[in-house]
């Protein structure tokens, strides 16, 4: 129990150094602030806790780093701009107002919504990958037989994030039980709400309703979220990435930069989807700053860490993934088939309509109301997205109906918080750009 | 009215947080405390049944507590099901199945050890640990 308190005092101190560090930003007045500090510290302490492992250090080594590296972070800052003391008045001086009333009201909906499909480890995806991965790493002996070929049907060349996560609250306290990945997810899960809302209502307080009341039409989504699966953890990084992307149009600040790239980069260390979205969101951000080298280089910075951790994972650790390692000379030709794009499509367009019913309507409105006159590096990141999971179930060495059944829709919903983001506020500005010359 | 207004609000706000947090907090011990067999246990359940006296009532637990195991009135059988990777011996779904019983307790003693302890030294250990109560005749 005093290991957790550790954890958590560790957690907590990280986070408040992290915030500190991004008072000067655009977040300094936002919620967001809060949310990306405690996940960004949430992660550099679980990646400290797999160095533990691998290097077999004692249990509490990680707290310690952790606490030293929120020190070291204040003691940084403080030097660099003599900066006063936190001011943290503005928490205490907190009034309710009815719209903070009623998200919560919808957040206790929504949560009830979560409990029925949350149970005892989850789906099997849950037990047979995250948490078992999550079991080698609770006990560092032999922790690398994880990578062995007899269990390959656990995937171990799976990215370790959310293992390390249960792992490292089960190491903390003492016991390897069914709590600890149940409340992870549902951490998970609110905290997708709690930035789609506080990033919609930085533009209009009725959209961020409009979307927490979407989610409570997203069925699919919510059982996804209380699988214990890392669908959801990855569709959290698609949208943080995707929210700070928007901070920088409002002002570009090298620090928001760098957040950019240490969470795009982390989604990489989620799953291996992930790694896709790392490669295909650095192609649009570069494309994006290619007249602003300084920008690429912070971008760069932020990136590094994550991909220097998934690069010594997958060279060192992981065996091949079944996939990549299943492509010979015949993902020519599985290319060739206009079968497979066929069945591909049509599973896809099922799911669309299946799994966005409400977002359909949206698309309808941001077509209606005139995309082509706005460029959105956002909207193109998630089309490229789509597109990447389309041509991988394309060249899938598997059974294409039985990957298509098994997995388009997990995929899909990846990326659904992020598209409920993008396009609702892309109908809020495209309605008001209407409005305008609508008065004009 | 202004007063009244500003707290109303803040104490209908930690009304609301109190009930979300009581409902979740009330899930997640629901979660901790249950014995429900989990369908994979169920499946692992039904291969053990031949392990199990006939004629005997048979019921299973996660939970393997010390209270319990000191009880006279059931025939315990333990079980190691662990997700092996160090032992030949792993059945088709990756399990290693070893079992010690009461009704015969130098059994297979020395193979439930070695399956424990490989296992958690493999990493793991979880609720694959099961304890079978046979009731006595």
């Amino acid at each position: 129990m005093l290991l957790l308190c550790l954890l958590l005092l560790a957690i907590v101190f990280l986070s408040g150094a992290i915030c500190y560090w991004l008072g000067s930003t655009i977040l300094a007045g936002t919620p967001l602030r809060y949310i990306y500090a405690t996940v960004a510290a949430s992660v550099f302490i679980s990646l400290l806790f797999d160095i533990s492992v691998v290097a077999a250090l004692p249990g509490w080594s990680f707290i310690v780093a952790s606490l030293l590296a929120g020190a070291g972070l204040l003691y940084y800052e403080w030097k660099k701009d003599s900066a006063p003391a936190p001011d943290l008045s503005g928490i205490f001086r907190y009034r309710a107002d009815l719209y903070s009333i009623v998200i919560l009201g919808l957040l206790c909906y929504l949560s009830y919504l979560f409990i029925p499909h949350s149970g005892r480890w989850g789906r099997w995806d849950a037990k047979a990958i995250w948490t078992l991965h999550a079991l080698f790493l609770t006990y560092p002996y032999e922790w690398t037989n994880l990578f062995s070929p007899t269990i390959a049907w656990s995937h171990p060349d799976y990215p370790l994030l959310l293992s390390s996560l249960i792992a490292m609250c089960w190491r903390a306290m003492g016991t390897t039980g069914p709590v600890a990945p149940c409340v992870i997810a549902y951490i998970v899960f609110v905290t997708v709400l709690l930035t789609i809302c506080t990033g919609l209502g930085q533009i209009n307080r009725l959209l961020a309703l409009v979307g927490l009341v979407l989610f409570a039409f997203a069925n699919s989504y919510i059982k996804m979220a209380a699988s214990q699966g890392a669908d959801t953890l990855l569709s959290l990084f698609i949208l943080m990435a995707l929210v700070l992307v928007r901070q920088h149009e409002k002002g570009g600040d090298v620090k928001l930069i760098f957040l950019t790239g240490f969470i795009s980069g982390f989604a990489g260390w989620i799953k291996n989807e992930g790694i896709a979205f790392t490669i295909v969101f650095s192609i649009v951000m570069m494309w994006q700053y290619k007249k602003a080298p300084h920008h690429v280089a912070y971008y760069t910075a932020g990136l590094l860490l994550p991909v220097l951790v998934i690069i010594v994972f997958k060279t060192i650790y992981a065996p091949a993934n079944d996939i990549m390692a299943g492509q010979n000379h015949n993902a020519v030709s599985r290319l060739m088939e206009p079968g497979r794009y066929k069945l591909t499509g049509i599973y896809f367009l099922n799911n669309i309509r299946h799994l966005y019913p409400g977002l359909l309507i949206i698309v309808g409105l941001v077509i209606i109301t005139g995309y082509r006159r706005l460029y959105d590096s956002r909207l193109l990141v998630i089309m490229l997205m789509i597109g990447t999971y389309f041509f991988t179930f394309v060249i899938t060495p598997r059974d294409l109906r039985w990957h298509l059944e098994n997995a388009s829709d997990r995929l899909l919903l990846q990326l659904f918080p992020s598209l409920v983001y993008v396009l609702l506020s892309l109908v809020y500005v495209l309605l008001s750009l209407l409005l305008e010359s609508g008065n004009g | 009215m202004k007063f009244i207004k500003g707290y109303g609000l803040s104490i209908a706000w930690l009304v609301v947080f109190s009930f979300l947090v009581a409902m979740m907090a009330k899930h997640f011990h629901h979660i901790a405390v249950s014995n429900e067999p989990l369908d994979e246990e169920r499946g692992m359940i039904s291969q053990m049944k031949s392990f199990i006296p006939s004629g005997s009532q048979a019921s299973f637990t996660t939970n393997l507590r010390d209270d319990e195991s000191s009880q006279g009135a059931y025939y315990q059988t333990q079980f190691c099901l662990c997700p092996m990777v160090l032992s030949d011996n792993v059945s088709s779904n990756g399990y290693i199945i070893s079992y010690r019983s009461s009704l015969a307790p130098d059994s297979d003693i020395a193979a439930l050890h070695q399956c424990d302890t490989l296992c958690r030294q493999s990493g793991s250990s979880y609720t694959l640990l099961l304890l079978c109560k046979s009731k006595k005749q």
